[in-house]
């Protein structure tokens, strides 16, 4: 059995903190390019990038073709998600190569548990986002123009480059939504691949089945946050629909590639157990049930501060409802400790892989199987 | 006349308790739904004045044109006791109104809706009801300037006596609608009275009315209803109790078996939540080598004091704001109360802030637990004021820490300047300062440099030597929270921001927050609250005196400077009374805490002191010497406010809160008085001369700068500036319309206006 103690755990934390330490001193991109919310004075002034999956309306018009929204853009006009702009009949981003986040994570924090574990990964993060969610932890990314925050510049290339510095396994789209800065995740996770590295997408799944095709085959793995499985929450609650969510992890499942999804319960809102009860069943049933799904805990903050945290015991309950509609790597999220956080195999039901809150203390499968009955799980492990 | 005193006393009275119990009632209703933030009592007071001012000028004009004015009186006074109820369940649902999700905060937006909308019916009834009355009962000898000063008083009297009633007897023991029951008695009451048609039908009417109120009580509605409102206000979530305090509003809900505390409204703690109780101290515990004492501000029963006491060698004293919050955890956290009754913890119920002025006690780590400083309340704890005490306090080498919400993953422009700001403020105090990023930016303080470990590994080896098992607070997760890369990113971008001090009379982070807080609902507020941070001081000398002069340029230009220089003093007055009501109010809040509980005692005494100054200017009709020693007082009062400010009052509160009180509580019955006084002799001298639809002109021109005044002042004036500069700007503007009515006095011709205003109407009356 792999198992890590805490002396062998500390010092690789040390040593990759003192290597990320002294990395940092000579990142140039490190440093936020706006100081004080300015504009980059360290990126070139380019014109920005033009977009991707729109097409070209009479009268200067374009209509945005990347989300279900479909925005109809007029010119000098910017879409829902404020940083897709028309000038003059063409439609661009103006977010490509300007991440306003950058941070080194474990990837269990996105939360990946099937997917190379106890690696650290490279996060970036642009504003703007295409739903509005009134309990969003990154609302003050997520809701803003790119002009409003201060930005990095950090292109494709040079963003796989200090990945790879990093010694980080992987490179993750996510905080904001990464459906709005698609053109310069997938050129990121093309550059990313050519260095040998991976790519996550952390993503509301809004998004149309064109470019989530196209997305698919340029990342690796998928992390969905699934809202709700009622239309009324999105509609009130994310400004969103339920249905191309729907659609678009139907579409994961068609494709092969790797998706967990993340059901954040949020206390009156969707909590109650029979929604829980029909998204398991509609999980067995359309997807697989070796999809992982992560229940977490919501804490208030944003526009729905007069909601308590969530209850362990609602977790606990909607696991249990996971459990027993046939589910089989059903986890609880932001409740370090909690034997929710590990996963078990099917069949023999031991303890495959023990965790506490992102850091991993005991991993029993091999290549991709169970240590102890040879059960395969399903899961990118290597 | 004899036979009208008792229903003119009665209606008047009962016009004053309705006005200042309903909105005793609504601000503290406003307060909750606000999450406490003080903004909205200036908001509310604005709307409030407004609607009354149209409500008369429109009560004005009913009486200028009707003659049968019975009907819409007594009907009018139904519709009052009918409004307060009614408004009370508006504000409770005013979630469903608006159409939010239940959960959601309301934006900046919607509140000024709310309190646009909660006032207007009752306000318009109660200003109509004004005149009307007034009207009502004037005699032909004496004209409607006397009726309506007599009325002034009689109602000022009765919000006098409502204030009191409320704070003293009503609230400690009666729930918001059962007062608002006794007040749908009272107009219903004072309605009959003046429907009479004999003593006999009379008395059986209220006979009826009072089996009737007796029955509503016995059948424990008015109960039944309040709690049914906040159910619904609290909707999906069991309501275990609720209570007022004090200091607000305290709400106990229990969903799948966690309990939450929320405090106006926004939640203090749940329980059991061992991630924010492990958070709450052991980091600061853990940057002291040696701890052997503690102090805890707040959120102690809400896991807080049972993870300090891990530490079986410390002493543990506890400090919580509002006892009324440590008497509800004990009786419906079982586990909790039995914490409290460890021989290592000392509850100190009462404010930490008088409990450190006055202790002698030195600690070794002092934590303030407490939520964000998103009210002047809660930015009390994290003023430079209040840091300078806590250091007093601290034995050498001992740690200060606090939180507040940060964002791990980014931080925006505002949200780095709202932190840079408070680093700032506790580097003004303490040699060493140090941030923790995470969701919470926790901060360290101490007086002796070299003393706080600046990472995980210190912290960590301290976890060990201790033996502490923590499941969040631990070796495995620190490393994490406290990655190189995050602590580097956070000072960066602090030192980025140019930042002032957060103090009491300037509270900068409370603005800040409130600006957080803003730009969450849309980049239209978002630029609002922008703008008010960068506005000129030109705009503020504006905004304060164009209404002034565009009031009295055009009465000048109708050929009536003394008019305008009248009705101008009558502005300034009105703008100065309330600002000065809302300043009192403020510093309350600001250095005792609990303007929840006694705003009813300090508007009461502004009231009372209107009622007086009312009395007095009626002996003084007509006296114009008279009218510019209140103006002049009005100017004088402002300078001893700021005098009082700058004397270090926050010193006084400390030894002695009652004298504090009672300053604000003579302070403001002077304000009054003065107000009170110059309303009376200036609507004398106006009316004189001006015809019988200006009725209502002065009353209204009295509300109207009162609304505009405590809008600008408490959403403007005060967040840009504070307080201090805010009532300089006060003094400017008393002083100008003193330069006015000086200047018209000067000429002489007020009185030669009005000597030709009367002669004239004489001769219209005379040719008629």
């Amino acid at each position: 059995m792999e198992t890590i103690t805490r002396r062998q755990f500390l010092r690789r934390v040390a040593c990759t903190s003192c290597t990320l330490a002294l990395a940092e001193l000579s990142l140039p991109l490190s440093s936020p390019a706006g100081k004080g919310g300015t504009a980059d004075p360290k990126g070139p002034d380019s014109p920005p990038a033009e977009a991707r999956y729109y097409r070209r309306l009479p009268n200067l018009e374009v209509e945005c073709q990347l989300c279900p929204r479909r925005c109809r853009v007029a010119d000098l006009e910017r879409g829902f998600c404020g940083v897709r702009e028309n000038r003059g009949g063409t439609y661009y981003t103006l977010v490509h190569s300007r991440p306003a986040a950058l941070n080194i994570d474990p990837i269990e924090k996105k939360p990946f548990f099937h997917f190379l574990p106890s690696t650290l990964t490279f996060s970036l993060a642009t504003a703007g986002c295409n739903i509005h969610c009134k309990f969003c932890q990154n609302w003050e990314l997520s809701q803003v123009r790119p002009e409003q925050i201060s930005s990095f510049y950090l292109p494709p290339a040079a963003a796989a480059t200090e990945a790879q510095r990093q010694s980080c396994a992987s490179i993750a789209y996510t905080y904001s939504e990464p459906v709005v800065f698609f053109e310069y995740m997938v050129d990121t996770a093309r550059a990313a691949r050519k260095k040998g590295l991976r790519n996550v997408v952390v993503t509301n799944a809004f998004i149309d089945p064109e470019p989530l095709r196209e997305l698919c085959r340029q990342v690796d793995a998928i992390k969905v946050d699934l809202k709700a499985f009622t239309d009324k929450f999105y509609r009130e609650v994310c400004n969103g629909e339920l249905k191309p969510v729907l659609q678009s992890l139907q579409l994961l499942q068609k494709h092969g590639i790797w998706y967990e999804i993340v059901y954040l319960v949020v206390p009156t809102l969707n909590d109650q157990e029979e929604p829980i009860r029909k998204m398991c069943l509609w999980i067995k049933r359309e997807l697989a049930p070796d999809v992982p799904l992560h229940f977490t805990r919501f804490q208030p903050m944003y526009l729905l501060k007069n909601l308590p945290p969530t209850p362990i015991e609602s977790l606990e309950r909607a696991r249990q409802i996971a459990l027993a509609e046939g589910l089989r790597f059903v986890y609880l999220g932001n409740v370090p400790g909690h034997e929710g956080e590990n996963t078990y195999c099917p069949r023999c039901r031991k303890t495959l892989i023990r965790r506490l809150g992102y850091t991993v203390r005991e991993n029993n499968v091999r290549k991709g199987t169970c240590r102890f009955c040879g059960e395969r799980i399903p899961g990118v492990w290597g | 006349m004899s036979l009208q005193r008792g229903p003119a006393l009665l209606s008047a009275l009962s016009l004053g308790l309705s006005s200042l119990i309903s909105q005793i009632l609504l601000l503290r209703e406003m307060v909750v739904v606000a999450g406490g933030n003080e903004i909205c009592l200036g908001l509310m007071l604005s709307t409030w004045l407004m609607w009354v001012g149209i409500g008369s000028w429109a009560g004005g004009i009913v009486a200028s044109r009707s003659s049968a004015i019975a009907i819409p009186l007594h009907h009018g006074y139904g519709l009052l006791g009918l409004a307060v109820p009614a408004s009370l369940l508006m504000v409770r649902s005013s979630r469903f109104l608006f159409g939010v999700p239940w959960g959601q905060v309301l934006p900046l937006s919607q509140i000024l809706l709310l309190s646009f909308l909660l006032s207007l019916p009752l306000c318009l009834v109660l200003g109509g009801l004004f005149v009307l009355t007034a009207r009502h009962f004037s005699s032909p000898a004496l004209g409607i300037a006397q009726g309506i000063s007599s009325i002034y008083l009689g109602e000022a009297v009765g919000a006098f006596l409502g204030g009191i009633l409320t704070t003293l007897l009503l609230l400690p023991y009666l729930s918001h609608f059962q007062i608002s029951f006794l007040l749908l008695f009272l107009n219903l009451l004072v309605g009959l009275v003046l429907w009479r048609r004999s003593r006999k039908h009379l008395l059986a009417s209220v006979s009826l009315l009072s089996l009737l109120l007796l029955l509503l009580f016995a059948l424990r509605l008015p109960s039944l209803l309040d709690r049914r409102a906040w159910q619904w206000h609290w909707k999906g979530m069991e309501l275990v109790t609720t209570a007022d305090t004090v200091y607000g509003n305290l709400s106990l809900l229990r969903r799948g078996g966690q309990i939450t505390l929320f405090a106006s409204g926004l939640p203090l703690f749940s329980y059991p939540d061992p991630e924010a109780a492990e958070e709450a101290v052991h980091y600061a515990l853990l940057q002291h080598p040696h701890p052997r004492s503690l102090l805890l501000v707040g959120g102690g029963v809400g896991g807080g004091l049972r993870e300090a006491l891990k530490y079986p060698d410390l002493k543990i004293e506890y400090a919580e704001l509002d006892p009324q919050v440590i008497s509800l955890a004990s009786s419906f956290i079982p586990s909790e109360a039995e914490v409290l009754q460890s021989p290592q913890v000392e509850v100190r119920p009462g404010d930490a802030l008088r409990l450190l002025r006055r202790t002698d006690r030195r600690y070794d780590v002092i934590i303030v637990n407490s939520p964000d400083p998103s009210t002047l309340q809660l930015n009390r704890f994290y003023t430079r004021e209040f840091f300078q005490m806590v250091k007093r306090r601290l034995h050498p080498g001992g740690i200060f820490s606090f939180r507040l919400s940060s964002s791990e993953d980014y931080l925006s422009p505002e949200r780095s300047l709202y932190l840079a700001t408070m680093r700032r403020t506790v580097r003004s105090v303490f040699a060493q300062v140090v941030l923790f990023p995470g969701p919470k930016c926790i901060f360290f303080a101490t007086s002796r440099p070299g003393t706080l470990q600046g990472d995980a590994s210190g912290l960590i080896r301290r976890l060990r030597e201790r033996g502490l098992q923590n499941l969040y607070v631990n070796s495995y997760l620190l490393p994490f929270r406290l990655h190189p890369t995050k602590i580097s990113y956070l000072n960066r971008r602090l030192e980025a921001e140019p930042a002032r001090i957060n103090r009491d009379l300037e509270p900068v982070c409370h603005l800040l927050e409130s600006s957080l807080w803003a730009s969450q609902f849309g980049p239209g507020e978002k630029r609002l609250v922008s703008w008010l941070h960068r506005a000129p001081w030109a705009w503020g000398f504006l905004l304060l005196l164009l209404p002034l002069l565009l009031l009295v340029g055009a009465q000048a230009v109708r050929g009536s400077f003394p008019a305008g220089a009248i009705l101008g003093s009558v502005f300034a007055g009105g703008w100065t009374s309330i600002s000065l009501e809302i300043g009192a109010l403020l510093c309350l809040q600001i250095y005792l805490g609990f303007v929840y509980r006694k705003m009813g005692l300090l508007l009461s005494s502004f009231m009372l002191g209107l009622g007086l100054g009312a009395w007095w200017g009626r002996r003084k009709q007509g006296s114009e010497g008279w009218l510019l020693i209140c103006q002049a007082t009005l100017v004088g009062l402002c300078l001893l406010f700021l005098s009082t400010l700058s004397g270090g009052p926050l010193e006084l509160a400390s030894a002695s809160p009652s004298a504090i009180e009672s300053f604000l509580f003579l302070f403001l019955l002077a304000v009054g008085m003065t107000g009170g006084m110059q309303f009376c002799l200036a609507n004398d001298f106006f009316l004189r001369y001006r015809t019988r639809s200006s009725w209502g002109t002065p009353y209204a021109v009295d509300l109207l700068g009162s609304a505009l005044g405590a809008l600008l002042f408490s959403a403007f004036l005060i967040p840009r500036w504070g307080i201090v500069p805010s009532i300089w700007m006060l003094t400017a503007l008393d002083s100008l319309a003193l330069i006015f009515l000086c200047f018209a006095h000067g000429t002489g011709r007020v009185q030669e206006d009005l000597g030709r205003n009367i002669s004239n109407s004489k001769e219209t009356r005379d040719r008629r």
